[in-house]
């Protein structure tokens, strides 16, 4: 890769206090609360399993860092085949949400698929003997050929968030004695209710290559210098571009953000409001959603009364 | 190897629930105190954020099932160890495949950070990322633990493996390679 970032507060500064920015920066890095949510179920999901199972708890103490970490690989090797967990149909199910154009440009802020993930914890599959793990450690075959002979209900449910990236071990390969279906509902949501058609929404995000992402940075750098110039018009026309070249970018939920602060520079405070109140809907959890809240408060009085 | 893992596992205090026998209790206890030291490590060696979840749930599965073998206070080193395998063993598999995803989607913490301050943020760390991804696994590596997470050349050569020495000639040419890299870099942007 080799864009640089062109006009760009960090990056002008001198090399050595640039150096120092970067390393701050990084050490400042934290993880998501909720994947430290995720990973404590998981591992006292294991845990318990260690007790639990007790044929199998010398595998548990006994497996090779090299095994558990080539189920990991194993998965990512999919993530490139399109396996997904649930076979065909729901793989299909995806694909036409995926392929589902876009409505209008104004909706496009907000008809990003959420950023909070319902993510398949890996912990019960883990727990499943070497077999499993030896499988994963092969090949996986195409799609087609891991498909189960009988497709999956077609029922939107089962649609975590990127299928691909579900698990490398098609149900086929899994063999009979696993049923993942039940392993990933329970997984997914332990104390939740069943999964709503609701979650079926959560369209995958595609692969970024780093360039692309690049571009996308780009682009909504574009959209915030615009604004810092109080040049709503332009920062929205970036924005649109972000959304045709990108409609499904990694970036969504900060261009959503965006588009609030700059329907809102445009004067339409009361688009801006309505936006403002749909970011906090769909992005309850979104780390821009007190400054999305903070801003739209700030046209509560602008706005025209229903 | 014990008293240095123990300086770098912090106070005994920390371990305490370790203590306590179930195996349960100790793994989550493994979770609260190491999760975002393991997460921000597996991003800095080049796992993509939307894997490193999953990349730092594998880790912390792997250390619940070896927790017999996990000494008292070792949990740090031995989790840092098993992160850079993870890490090494996902990038030479993509660098194979050409399948090392990268996305920046996420659920930060940042609690009410601007969009602009957000993407100023993750715009200087994958600049950091490119920066670290000119350099060899090994330097990477060593560069990572001593200077984002400042632990001593020791502690890292009881991490990664190799003898105080080697981290120091590592940590040099990484260092060289990094500023170097970022000159260039630099040159070029402007």
């Amino acid at each position: 890769m080799t864009e640089t970032p062109s006009s760009d507060s960090f990056f002008d500064k001198p090399e050595g206090e640039l150096e120092a920015f970067l390393l701050r920066i990084a050490r400042a890095d934290a993880a998501p609360k909720a994947a430290r949510e995720r990973t404590l179920q998981a591992v006292g999901s294991v845990a318990l399993g260690l007790g639990v199972l007790s044929g199998t708890a010398a595998l548990g103490s006994r497996t090779t860092l090299l095994k558990g970490t080539s189920w990991l690989v194993a998965k990512w090797l999919a993530a490139g085949m399109g396996t997904g967990l649930f076979g065909v149909a729901v793989t299909q199910g995806v694909q036409q949400l995926v392929s589902e154009p876009a409505s209008s440009p104004a909706s496009h802020a907000l008809s990003a698929p959420p950023r909070t993930p319902v993510r398949p914890n890996l912990s019960s599959a883990l727990v499943a003997p070497d077999s499993v793990t030896a499988v994963a450690e092969a090949e996986p075959p195409a799609p087609s050929a891991t498909a189960p002979a009988t497709p999956a209900p077609a029922t939107p449910a089962p649609v975590v968030r990127a299928p691909e990236r579900t698990s490398a071990v098609a149900p086929a390969a899994i063999g009979p004695g696993f049923s993942m279906a039940p392993v990933t509902s329970a997984a997914r949501e332990p104390k939740g209710p069943p999964a709503t058609s609701s979650v079926a929404a959560e369209a995958p995000a595609p692969a970024n290559s780093r360039s692309s992402l690049t571009r996308e940075l780009t682009i909504l750098e574009q959209v915030h210098s615009a604004l810092a110039q109080h040049a709503p018009g332009r920062a929205l026309q970036a924005l649109d571009d972000y959304h045709a070249e990108f409609p499904r970018g990694s970036l969504q939920i900060e261009a959503a953000a965006l588009r609030v602060e700059a329907v809102g520079q445009s004067g339409n405070h009361a688009l801006a409001q309505r936006l403002a109140r749909a970011f906090l809907a769909s992005y309850p959890n979104s780390p821009l959603g007190a400054r999305v809240r903070a801003f739209s408060e700030v046209f509560v009085g602008d706005a025209p009364k229903p | 190897m014990s008293d240095l893992s123990l300086a770098l596992d912090g106070p005994p205090e920390a371990n305490a629930r370790g203590t306590l026998g179930k195996p349960e209790t100790r793994a989550r206890a493994l979770v609260n105190d190491h999760f975002d030291f393991v997460w921000r490590l597996l991003r800095r060696l080049g796992v993509p954020e939307a894997d490193a979840d999953d990349a730092a749930q594998q880790v912390f599965i792997v250390g619940t099932r070896r927790l017999a073998d996990i000494p008292l206070g070792n949990e740090r080193t031995f989790l840092y160890g098993a992160a850079l395998r993870v890490a090494s063993t996902l990038r030479r598999n993509s660098a194979r495949r050409e399948r090392f995803i990268r996305s920046v989607a996420g659920d930060s913490e940042a609690s009410a950070r601007s969009p602009h301050d957000e993407l100023e943020r993750r715009r200087a760390l994958a600049f950091l990322d490119q920066l670290l991804s000119s350099m060899d696994d090994d330097q990477r590596e060593i560069f990572v633990l001593c200077e984002i997470e400042e632990l001593t050349a020791p502690q890292v050569a009881a991490i990664v493996g190799v003898p105080v020495g080697t981290v120091a000639s590592r940590l040099r040419r990484a260092r060289h390679s990094f500023g170097a890299e970022l000159k260039r870099l630099k040159a070029q942007g402007t």
